[in-house]
């Protein structure tokens, strides 16, 4: 019942990106005034389109379960970390906007916040279908 | 959770740590702006601080590499000294000119608000760090 569930299986899986992304910012804004240094990011919502067959890429037709699929299974999707080469408007070479920056860990953590209730509604719907609504 | 929401800590606080070095340099240049007389004899030189990316190579998985930053190397400011004519002086040249420290307040004070913005970053970090791990926490509890 819970391996099959998509839910269970994705958000553990997003969640560690979420915080893996975090620590990625954090570190950005650790930087901030380190000379050259270029900002990271992790990429982790295209590995999962990817996965859930949403893209632009041509997939090959499957019609039956032995038939080799061309599109990563959503188990092994894993996020990646890319570093941002943009150009700086900065004198020393480093392109972290502190604005940014700051935006997209708020973004972040209201992300993991989220995540976090999700898997909990499911759970609390697992709970309801075993002790039934007293 | 792998224990990473206290590497972003970890990477924040070295944020601090090494903005918190940065003010205090400042805070020396900034009280030795007018300081004529050093061990090293003549004027005080003001001092920069400059930063390096931190990248822990123990860890062989990508993302485990990226700690954070920390103090390259505190150097002086090879600039020239600021001359000023006070014939009165102690320490006045033949000439009457007497060597000031090549510290500017003004360029202190803009770095200063430099760090301590950067130094808040970072403690805005360590914020939403704790509510992600908070959060954490929380699953399964209202299950």
């Amino acid at each position: 019942m819970f391996i099959k569930d998509l839910a269970i299986n994705i958000i553990p899986k997003a969640l560690d990106a979420v915080e893996t992304r975090q620590k990625i910012y954090s570190h950005n804004i650790a930087n901030y005034n380190t000379p050259g240094y270029k900002r990271k990011d992790v990429t982790f919502e295209q590995e999962l389109r990817k996965a859930m067959g949403d893209s632009d890429e041509i997939k090959l037709k499957t019609n039956n379960s032995k038939h080799l699929k061309n599109i990563p299974s959503i188990n092994e999707v894993n996020y990646k970390i890319i570093e941002d080469n943009s150009r700086s408007n900065r004198e020393d070479g480093n392109n972290v906007d502190i604005d940014v920056e700051m935006v997209k860990m708020m973004e972040n953590t209201l992300q993991y916040n989220a995540l976090t209730r999700l898997i909990n509604y499911r759970f609390s719907d697992y709970k309801t279908a075993i002790g039934g609504i007293r | 959770m792998n224990l990473n929401a206290f590497k972003i800590m970890d990477i924040a606080a070295s944020g601090m740590t090494a903005e918190r070095f940065r003010s205090e340099v400042i805070s020396n240049n900034l009280a030795n702006a007018n300081t004529t007389r050093t061990e090293n004899g003549g004027p005080y030189r003001r001092k920069i601080v400059t930063f390096k990316e931190v990248l822990n190579k123990q860890f062989n998985s990508e993302d485990e590499q990226l700690s954070g930053v920390k103090v390259a190397k505190l150097e002086e400011d090879k600039s020239p000294f600021r001359l000023v004519y006070d014939p009165g002086h102690p320490d006045a040249d033949k000439n009457g000119y007497v060597k000031y420290p090549n510290v500017n307040p003004l360029r202190e004070m803009v770095d200063l608000i430099t760090a301590q913005r950067a130094y808040e970053a970072n403690v805005a970090v360590v914020n939403s760090a704790k509510t992600m791990f908070n959060s954490a926490l929380s699953i399964g509890r209202g299950a």
